[in-house]
């Protein structure tokens, strides 16, 4: 292992800037430079963006859980499965992707550093645009206490790869409008939730184009990574493989992993971020069959909306649910409801 | 020779029992039983040492055949993924779906309640002698803590 560390250490990073290409090079790529990736292969950054809409699935995700098949086809919206952890995403043209495939050599050993080494470079950028952006909770990037980027990772074969993207703006209405949800209030308080937590480029009221970002990730890469960066290109075997990737990530067998004989659930909790939570729950309240959806940050209920059959007025218990622990309120709720 | 390995990262001090093998490279451990021939795996304290809490665990089913080397199915933890590379070759003949449920639990009872899949070797004879065992365990732990501190940073 030295020797290869030592002489590959050497070598430069090759990074290529796709700048922005069909949605499925933005995943199919680093996961065919991640699937071809030996000791000698280059370690390499991609930055791009993706000329049109789509959905992105974590690995360990069921896709019938998480999205609603027909309004992601209602949409158009085609939907890959990535070889790496997190959540479902909406991603288009608004945001800038960086994906870091290296040998895992030469990364870090630990989980926690393998996140500080891969996204000291976002960071760095956008420092350089005076934002005070900082690591939180291991690997979310955070303005104002609000995440600007995503984050995903994982190893595939020989290769560690650590992806993100920077958002310059948001489409919190596709985003919501897909996912398998129980009911709607648990969708409206997820975009409100979203909003509270997510900032973008826009909303700091920044003015910089995309080839600027690409060019502050670019100077920011050289900087950090402490190695040589060479700008580079895909080799025609490179893109092959990455189109019989994405025909790999798109397919049926392959979005339905994970799946199980029992018809799948819609999602009962939803992180929002490192502390936000959005919780549905139901209780059999005396006469009445309650559903709640709950905005909760770090346990406590920030929002509340029930809905009962038979129907019933929930307003005054909704307002007395907030600022509790989402753990009691089923005790609240019978306590509230006596007097 | 003690039935334990100790060793610190940080702060927390995590062991490791002598009574199994551990693969050179995947830090996955394998028990063997001498009654039915069969060899219970799991992962061990010093890779998820690497890794922290476990969100998921997946794995692969009853009946199937793995090389030694291949996965037996996949983590995930702080947002990464990985997989469970087999220490053995053999077919999977029971799986522990309290991990696929509940992962905190591979982290919490390690070597106990926290195994993942049952094994039927298809050749312990030859490949436990790949693995690291009891003799070699203090030589490889320290070795492996030289390469997390050579690779990365521990504190």
């Amino acid at each position: 292992m030295g020797s290869v560390e030592i002489s590959n250490s050497m070598k430069p990073i090759r990074l290529i800037n796709l700048g922005a290409v069909p949605s499925w090079q933005t995943q199919a790529v680093y996961h065919a430079l991640a699937k071809r990736m030996d000791d000698q292969a280059q370690d390499t950054i991609v930055i791009c963006q993706p000329t049109e809409p789509y959905l992105c699935l974590g690995y360990h995700q069921v896709f019938d859980s998480i999205f609603d098949s027909v309004e992601c086809s209602r949409r158009g919206l085609p939907v890959y499965r990535r070889r790496l952890g997190g959540g479902a995403t909406y991603l288009d043209k608004n945001q800038i992707f960086y994906q870091c495939i290296f040998h895992h050599i030469h990364m870090p050993a630990m989980l926690k550093d393998i996140f500080t080494f891969s996204l000291n470079s976002p960071i760095a950028a956008l420092r350089g645009l005076g934002l005070d952006a900082s690591l939180h909770d291991i690997n979310e990037i955070e303005i104002q206490g609000r995440r600007i980027a995503g984050t995903g990772g994982g190893r595939i074969g020989e290769a560690t790869v650590v992806v993100g993207n920077i958002l310059f703006d948001f489409d919190y209405e596709a985003m919501t409008a897909v996912w398998h949800i129980p009911w709607d209030s648990f969708r409206s308080l997820a975009q409100r939730a979203l909003r509270q937590h997510i900032i973008t480029i826009k909303d700091l009221s920044l003015t910089i184009s995309m080839d600027q970002m690409t060019e502050l990730l670019i100077s920011a890469y050289s900087r950090s990574m402490k190695r040589p960066l060479e700008m580079g290109m895909l080799t025609p075997g490179e893109m092959q493989a990455a189109e019989e990737e994405a025909g790999e990530m798109t397919s049926l067998e392959y979005l339905e992993l994970h799946k199980t004989d029992v018809k799948s659930e819609p999602m009962r909790k939803l992180k929002i971020s490192a502390r936000a939570y959005i919780i549905y729950d139901e209780v059999c309240h005396g006469k009445y069959d309650v559903e709640g959806s709950f905005w909760i940050n770090e346990d406590i209920i920030q929002s509340a909306i029930l809905r009962s059959k038979p129907e019933r007025e929930w307003h005054s218990i909704e307002q007395k649910l907030c600022g509790r622990s989402i753990k009691d309120w089923k005790n609240d709720l019978e306590k509230y409801s006596s007097k | 020779m003690s039935n334990t390995q100790e060793f610190k990262i940080g702060a927390d001090l995590f062991s490791i029992p002598a009574d199994r093998f551990y693969g050179r490279d995947n830090h996955m451990w394998a028990l063997y039983d001498h009654v039915t021939g069969y060899a219970t795996i799991g992962m061990d304290s010093l890779g998820l040492a690497s890794l922290g809490d476990l969100a998921y665990v997946s794995l692969l089913p009853v009946g199937t055949k793995v090389e030694r080397g291949e996965s037996l199915g996949t983590l995930e933890a702080a947002k990464m993924t990985g997989d469970l590379t087999s220490p053995i070759s053999g077919e999977i003949v029971e799986r522990n779906d309290l991990t696929v449920r509940n992962p905190a639990l591979v982290n919490q009872e390690t070597y106990t309640n926290g195994w993942l899949v049952v094994i039927k070797p298809s050749d312990w004879e030859h490949e436990s002698k790949q693995m690291v065992s009891v003799v070699e365990l203090p030589d490889w732990v320290d070795a492996e803590l030289v390469r997390y501190r050579q690779q990365g940073w521990i504190d």
